[in-house]
């Protein structure tokens, strides 16, 4: 085996890891032994949970991932020359037929983890731009439209909208002057799909990006993008220059009459700029806060011309449509969703990370074959989709299929992609309050009932997981919630109470528990449990009373320990801490 | 703006009912076409459509979503419905959230701690701007005893005084007390306007306060009422009741006379159940109304309670208010913690005893009676003795001689929350004594209503629903100390106009409701302390002037002597005006009453802010703000600057100046006070710096701002004498905009009436006035006309007329000195509708000259149609602030000008001046005038531009063009030796010359003639730019002018 190159995942996730550590060391490593490998960079490879991940291309075409890479194993490696029996680098393989690679299917993501998103010859190489050429040189925007709508593609931002009737408004649209917005204002809490393909394979988001203009007749683009990205926007910029100068982009692109310019606008970080007309306002220098539809950008959008709006994964599925044609594209999915679609998979998963299925995989395939089920064998308990704005479902409904139609009719929601796996330890209480704080504090505060309502809303669940609850909560907090989601101008509080209708729904049980009996099932909801000490097992150590920050847990040495449940603040770390398992929480317990 | 209908109508159902309204209508207009109002807080027919408050929302067939109204525009087909149980839920929903983050006192607390729910703050705040009559008409409108309880009232007003927080509570009583006896001892009072007398008759049993009051405002409803007394004086317990050094009988006799005087018939020494049945009541009239009060002491339920020389405290005053002799010897105790049991022992001193004790059986903090009283009595030599009770009497059958007495102590609180006293045991004592007064509760006579079943209840009470004091017997009411226990004298005024309300509504055959008020105070979301008042300047009460203790012993002399003016004016100015200044305009309040909305059973997180008052004129509370945005978008859309702006995210965003700063400290503000007119609820009012403001019902007057050519619609708001406010007016496709001057600086207004005056300053009557100015003109070689531009056209028209007839050479204001050039280019034809035109307008507008000052609302209307659309706003001189911040091209030279009319006019086809001459010549001098006018002269000429020209008053243009047409001499110097000035502001150096002035102000004219506001007011108005309108009938009678003739 002839190694020839070392690839170092360098996505967010890496580096946050040390990859960048990896990658100094390694090119040091070579260097210093006078080796003959090329070490390169690429983006996120998508197994988060091993991160920082490498890999080794050899001479014979063979790739091998390795995951948990620190400086030390890298020079590690580079002295054993990756052997495998039984050293180090055995432990740290990550198969390809692992289960949590050989269940995805990656078409969006195929060059991510691949090749150097920072090189527009690894792009090319692999492919790239050859969509556009054929976009522009053999077909009519009209064409190209036709094409999109055939594929069946929809938005994958959230709301699932047909991409090619959206081109086609814009494209029919009066107007000289017309836009196209790459939408990467991606803000639900623990979704980074957008950011890994900005920073795995910006070149794709960009190429597709090209032709929707070219379709819609737009000139001027804008890529929305939060500037707590800033190494998506660093790539996607260096992106631009590289395409520009290559002629795929600015003045007479590819020698053609099409012109596009594109700029990057740098939002700060208010999730309802995801919102399409706040995104344009925001644009425009103003408040990012919508207004009602219609008019629809498609009409009235940017400085007030027609303006198409597209996700970043929409925008990425392009290229292959173009270039494999609608058919293929279709023959992916089920009958209303084609395609595949890419998820954020976290929370209590054994395998976190960057995911791409096809439409219609079951959550249960996702999360237990490719997730590899729940860390420590805990029981599973709910997966939460689509972010604030989507819904938690039980364990009955895992073998939902990932499509839109399927999952808004459980409640939830695709949303974006986002997918955080809930078990046994998690209070869905707490859930509810998690999510409904996040969209109460984003809401722009335009209209009444997301400003106020939502906040009364979480008053409520306040007041429930203090134990000051009452059975009537559950009706006020439905009445407020099916208000708000008729009576918001946009789609932050038309969903914003999906969290709650869907703990509501599926573990009513547990609001339940908290109101009448004062139990959080969870332990979790700090003013419901109380750390005892069992006498029996306690040996008296007195590591609880040292630990405690407020000398709540106390005793003799060598005599069993207690609590004062007055003084505990349920911080956890006497539990934590024991040696003899002798502590315990115990819910529903009067003070 | 323009959507009027060529194009074809849309066919919509509205609530099951086909409607055809215009294409492009907002489901809002179409609604109120077919006569639907929906509600609305964040709609304003001046802006873009927005959808924040959520209140408007319909559901639209096939919508998943309710609808706003506001912005949703109607399609053919629309299925509407409105009023769905679901809508008006989600609206009821909508109000409460609001109302939940709504920081606020609707209304004072001393108005709702009155129990006759008197505006104390209104009355307080008229008196603080000097209007006494309109402030006594606003206290009768629920209290026809002013004088009276303006002396005698325990005041729980001022006990609700936030001031109590700061330093003491304003002296509300006394203010009132003012006003009642400045109306009361003057010749001309004021009399309530009464409906026609129709055949109704009401009888009313008692013409104590309860049934005075009853009788006054019934009568005031046409209603005939007829009181029966049985004492031989009306007045009952105010009379009998109340020592004559708290209130003189004059004045309760004065204050009866008044309300007797509007036709109530009294019957006195007539009896109930003696000289007259309820029965024959009932059948003789319409409505009886019972207010029978509670002349019985309650017995002191010990032995020897029987003894002569044991009298009851109500029965003791009452025989000194009639003057009767009273042996009460050297000795007297009275027993007792409230006002009578304090009256009766002052009274004691003042009828001759010795020496008066006062035994009451818990302590000072639980006595009923008024602290002021306490001290007073102690003052006058009252001994008084707590946690004391009486236990037995002793003496013979010439009279009680010792009275024993038990020591108490305090133990649990009782049902009243008063910790309940208890003897202590072994601790009695003896005192001897001469009379013994008992004065421990009062309670009515109902034997003769007993015979009626029901009406009595088995302890002797009176039944009767609190709500209306309707009794069980229909069409017999029941107000005042029978019907309440008994309680003070404002509470049976309240009861008696209840009563009244009850009647009327029962002779129109229903059942009286009172209406209920939503009111949000601050104390429903947290208790207010003094912390929260710890800014506010401390500012001492008025001393009340009082007899000297010396003097009021052996006599029975007023001891209060009143407030003077001066002291009044410093008193009510300590009023803090606590309740919201838009409690009468609030569309918030409005609309939760409507629909039923009530404050949250919990209180949770609420909004905060402290009051900004950095502004000259308006006052922010940003506490009150629902954030419908009006402001934000009035400010950015209508007036191109963007003052406020929306700050923070979620629950904690609020509307604010820029950079977080104070709003007076904000240098963008141009106060046009558009954002306050924009505010549906309290967060932003109006403030004067001229007077006191202060929540009124309010009187609009239609009219024109005349402080600019553009003639701005506006209204005059007033309550009775006091002009309040100057709001903006809008009319379709012009108007509502108002600029500072126009709202905040209009002159003349709140002055003092003026009357004729001579030479020396002293009024003379008209006739002689004519005579004088007869004499002065006779005596003129060359007299001359000034006329001022700011006056109505019509009044214009007027003086011109006699410049006419009498040959005289006319100065048109300032304007004579103007260059010619300017009347000649206003005779040219001009374009009427370049404001209306504005919204679509495109090219260029070219401002030559600062004209912010002068003509804002001109400025800022193209500013904001620049910001909006392809019109682009060019300057040629100095620019403004405003005009700065257009994205222009600007030329600060204005010898430039040719420059900037060449580039606008190549660049567009297009091309609109506008210009102020008079702004020019002030600010660039003669010589650069005459350049520029003959410039612009040729351009406007030559057809390359459209001239618009703007002055700084109404009808300086139309002045100088009746001039040029009547072809009348003018005056350019100052050749003249009288000068006969109309409307003048202008103060000229006239040496010897004679002057004589028709306006406002009298200045050092030789005669002054006033004009009253309507001359420039109303009449004819010719706006520049926009077609001429007239702002309503000026009512000059030429018979009576002080023209006539000469």
């Amino acid at each position: 085996m002839k190694v020839k190159e070392i690839v170092v995942g360098l996505g967010s996730c890496g580096i946050a890891a040390g990859a960048r550590e990896v990658l100094e060391a390694l090119q040091e490593g070579v260097r210093e032994r006078e080796l003959d490998i090329r070490v390169s960079a690429t983006g996120c490879v998508g197994a988060c949970h091993r991160e920082p991940i490498i890999e080794v291309r050899t001479e014979e075409g063979s790739r091998r991932l390795y995951g948990e890479m620190t400086v030390k194993r890298a020079r590690a490696f580079l002295d054993q020359g990756f052997q495998e029996d039984g050293g180090e680098a055995a432990k740290h393989r990550l198969a390809e037929d692992e289960p949590f690679f050989g269940k995805q299917l990656k078409l969006v993501l195929r060059n991510s983890g691949r090749i150097d998103p920072e090189s527009i010859e690894n792009y090319l190489a692999a492919g790239g731009y050859a969509a556009l050429e054929k976009a522009l040189t053999s077909m009519k925007p009209a064409e190209v439209v036709a094409e999109v709508k055939a594929s069946g593609l929809r938005g994958r931002g959230g709301a699932g909208f047909p991409t090619g009737l959206k081109w086609s408004f814009a494209a029919r649209a009066a107007g000289a002057k017309k836009y196209m917005i790459c939408n990467a204002d991606e803000g639900d809490p623990g979704a980074f799909m957008d950011r890994s393909l900005l920073e795995g394979d910006p070149h794709a988001v960009l190429e597709g990006m090209i032709i929707a203009a070219y379709a819609i007749g737009a000139d001027e683009g804008y890529i929305y993008v939060r500037a707590e990205y800033p190494l998506a926007i660093a790539r996607l910029e260096r992106a631009i220059v590289a395409a520009r100068e290559r002629g795929f982009l600015g003045d007479s692109i590819l020698g053609g009459s099409f012109s596009f310019q594109v700029h990057v606008k740098q939002g700060a970080g208010a999730f309802v700029c995801g919102e399409e007309t706040a995104l344009l306002a925001s644009i425009e220098g103003k408040r990012g806060m919508p207004r009602l539809r219609p008019p629809f950008p498609a009409e009235k959008g940017l400085w007030r011309c027609p303006t198409n709006i597209n996700n970043v994964e929409t925008l990425a599925n392009i290229p292959r449509i173009i270039v494999e044609g609608a058919a293929a594209f279709a023959s992916l999915g089920t009958e209303k969703s084609k395609g595949t679609k890419v998820f954020a998979l976290a929370g209590k998963v054994k395998r976190g990370g960057m995911v791409e299925v096809p439409m219609g995989t079951t959550l249960r395939e996702v999360i237990f074959d490719i997730g590899g089920g729940i860390q420590d064998n805990r029981e599973f308990k709910a997966v939460q989709l689509g972010g604030p704005s989507g819904g938690c479902l039980p364990a009955e409904l895992l073998d939902t299929p990932v499509d839109y139609d399927s999952l808004t009719a459980t409640g939830a929601i695709m949303g974006s992609g986002g997918m955080i796996v809930l078990d046994v330890t998690t209070c869905m209480v707490d859930v509810a309050k998690f999510f409904l704080s996040f969209t109460q504090s984003e809401s722009c505060g335009k209209c009444t009932f997301c400003r106020l309502g939502t906040k009364r809303m979480l008053e409520i669940l306040e007041n429930i997981s203090n134990g000051k609850g009452h059975m009537e909560d559950l009706d006020e907090l439905e009445e407020l919630a099916l208000t708000i989601k008729r009576s918001s101008l946009c789609g932050l509080g038309q969903t914003a109470p999906n969290p709650v209708l869907t703990t509501l729904k599926y573990f009513r049980d547990e609001y339940e528990e908290h109101i009448r009996n004062h139990r959080c099932p969870a332990m979790q909801c700090k003013a419901l449990i109380q750390y005892r000490i069992d006498p029996e097992i306690c040996a008296g150590c007195t590591l609880c009373a040292r630990f405690c920050p407020t000398q709540a847990a106390s005793g003799e040495a060598r005599e069993p320990h207690s609590i004062d449940p007055d003084l505990c603040i349920r911080c956890g770390i006497c539990y934590e801490g024991c040696r003899f398992k002798a502590i315990e929480i115990v819910t529903g317990v009067p003070k | 703006m323009s959507r009027e209908s060529a194009s074809p109508a849309v066919t919509i159902t509205l609530d099951d009912r086909e409607l055809r309204v215009s294409p492009g209508m907002t489901v809002l207009e179409a609604a109120a076409q077919g006569g639907v109002e929906l509600p609305t807080l964040c709609h304003d027919p001046r802006l873009e459509p927005y959808a924040s408050c959520w209140l408007c929302v319909v559901e639209i067939e096939g919508r998943r979503t309710f609808s706003p109204a506001c912005s949703t525009r109607v399609e053919n087909g629309m299925r509407i419905r409105t009023n769905s149980e679901g809508i008006m839920r989600a609206r009821r929903l909508a109000l409460e959230l609001m109302l939940s983050n709504h920081y606020g006192d609707c209304r004072a607390p001393c108005t709702l701690a009155c129990p006759a729910g008197i505006d104390v703050q209104g009355y307080i705040g008229l008196i603080a701007n000097g209007k006494y009559a309109e402030a006594l008409q606003l206290i009768k409108e629920n209290n026809p005893f002013p004088a009276v309880i303006g002396r005698i009232c325990p005041r729980p007003c001022e006990t609700a005084c936030r001031r109590n927080l700061v330093d003491e509570a304003v002296a509300i009583d006394y203010l009132k007390r003012f006003v009642a006896d400045l109306d009361l001892f003057s010749e001309d009072g004021f009399h309530p306007s009464l409906k026609p007398a129709g055949d109704r008759r009401v009888a009313i049993v008692g013409a104590g306060p309860a049934g005075l009051s009853a009788a006054y405002y019934l009568i005031q409803e046409g209603v005939r009422p007829v009181i029966y007394e049985a004492q031989d004086k009306p007045g009952g317990m105010l009379r009998y009741g109340i020592p004559d050094y708290r209130l003189p009988q004059d004045v309760l006799d004065l204050e009866i006379g008044r309300i007797l005087s509007l036709g109530v018939e009294l019957r006195t020494g007539v009896r109930l159940g003696e000289d007259i049945s309820l029965a024959e009541l009932t059948q003789d009239f319409d409505a009886v109304i019972l207010t029978l009060g509670a002349w019985k002491s309650r017995p002191l339920r010990v032995a020897g309670e029987d003894l002569p020389g044991v009298i009851g405290g109500i029965e003791f005053l009452r025989s000194v208010a009639e003057g009767k002799e009273v042996a009460l010897g050297e000795r007297v105790t009275v027993i007792g913690g409230g006002n009578t049991a304090i009256d009766a022992a002052r009274s004691a001193l003042r009828v001759g005893a010795k020496e008066v004790n006062l035994y009451y059986r818990r302590t000072r903090n639980e006595m009923p009676a008024t602290s002021a009283e306490i001290d007073e009595a102690l003052e006058e030599g009252v001994k008084i003795t707590y946690l004391a009770s009486p236990v037995r009497l002793e003496g013979t059958e010439a009279g009680v001689a010792c009275i024993w007495l038990t020591r108490m102590e305090l133990g649990e609180p009782d049902s009243s929350g008063r910790r309940r006293p208890l003897p202590v045991a072994g601790s009695e004592f003896a005192h001897m004594v001469n009379t013994v007064i008992s004065a421990i509760g009062q309670y009515a006579d109902t034997r003769h209503l007993a015979e009626n079943p029901g009406l009595v209840d088995e302890r002797d009470l009176l039944v009767s629903d609190p709500a209306s004091g309707a009794t069980s017997l229909p069409g017999v009411f029941a107000a005042g100390d029978l019907a309440s226990d008994t309680d003070i004298a404002i509470g049976a005024i309240a009861g008696g106009k209840k009563a009244a309300a009850a009647v009327m509504e029962f002779l129109r055959g229903g059942t009286y409701v009172p209406r209920e008020e939503l009111l949000v105070k601050k104390d429903h979301f947290r208790e207010l302390t003094a912390e929260d008042y710890a800014d506010r300047p401390r500012i001492a009460r008025e001393i009340m002037p009082m007899l000297p203790v010396e003097e009021r012993r052996g006599g029975f002399r007023e001891i209060e002597q009143g407030y003077s003016e001066e002291q009044v004016l410093r008193e009510a100015a300590r009023c803090m005006e606590c309740g919201c200044q838009d409690v009468h305009e609030c569309r918030l309040k409005a609309y939760a009453e409507e629909y039923g909305a009530g404050l949250p059973k919990r209180i949770g997180d609420y909004q905060r802010h402290p009051v900004d008052d950095s502004h000259i004129y308006i006052n922010r509370d940003p506490s009150k703000c629902i954030l419908c945005g009006r402001c934000v978008r009035i400010c950015s859309e209508l007036q191109g600057l963007s003052v406020l702006g929306y700050v923070q995210r979620g629950f904690a965003s609020q509307i604010a100046p820029s950079f977080a700063k104070a709003l007076g400290e904000d240098s963008l503000c141009i106060s046009c006070g558009q954002c306050v007119s924009a505010c549906p609820v309290g967060a932003l009012t109006e403030k004067s710096p001229h007077i006191k403001s202060v929540p009124l019902t309010e009187e609009s007057e239609e009219s024109f701002c005349g402080l600019c050519s553009l003639g701005c619609p506006l209204e005059f708001r007033s309550h009775g004498s006091l002009v309040t406010r100057v709001k903006e007016r809008y009319l379709p496709g012009w108007g509502g905009k108002l600029c500072r001057k126009g709202r905040f600086e209009q002159p003349g207004v709140n002055q003092e009436e003026r009357r004729c005056l001579s030479l020396n300053g002293e009024p003379v009557d008209s006739r002689k006035a004519r005579k004088e100015l007869a004499a002065l003109l006779n005596g003129s070689e060359r007299p001359v006309l000034q006329i001022s531009p700011y006056l109505a056209g019509e009044t214009i028209d007027l003086f011109l007329e006699i410049a006419v007839r009498r040959g005289l050479a006319v100065k048109p204001g300032r304007l004579e000195r103007l260059n010619p050039a300017w009347t000649e280019l206003l005779q040219l034809p001009r374009r009427e509708d370049f404001f209306a035109s504005l919204p679509e307008a495109e090219g260029v507008v070219l401002l030559v000259g600062d004209m912010e000052e002068a003509n804002n609302v001109a400025v800022t209307d193209c500013l904001a149609a620049s910001h909006r659309g392809p019109l682009a706003l060019w300057t040629a001189g100095r620019a403004g602030p405003a005009a700065a911040r257009a994205e222009a091209r600007s030329w600060p030279v204005l010898d430039e000008l040719g420059e900037a009319i060449e580039q606008a006019s190549s660049k567009t086809g297009s091309l609109r001046i506008l210009v102020n001459p008079e702004e020019l010549r002030s600010g660039y001098g003669p010589a650069l005038e005459e350049q520029i006018a003959a410039f612009l002269l040729k351009a406007a000429r030559s057809g390359r531009a459209d001239l618009v020209l703007l002055w700084n008053s109404r009808n300086a243009g139309y002045l100088l063009r009746r001039l040029a047409e009547l072809q009348l001499p003018l005056c350019r110097d100052l050749s003249f030796d009288l000068l006969l000035d109309v409307g003048g502001e202008i103060r000229e150096a006239l040496g010897q010359r004679r002057f004589v002035r028709w306006g406002r102000k009298a200045d050092n004219a030789q005669l002054f003639i006033p004009l009253s506001e309507d001359y420039w007011r109303k009449g004819t108005m010719e706006p520049s730019g926009r077609p001429q309108l007239k702002a309503g009938k000026l009512k000059i009678n030429r018979r009576e002018l002080l023209l006539d003739g000469f």
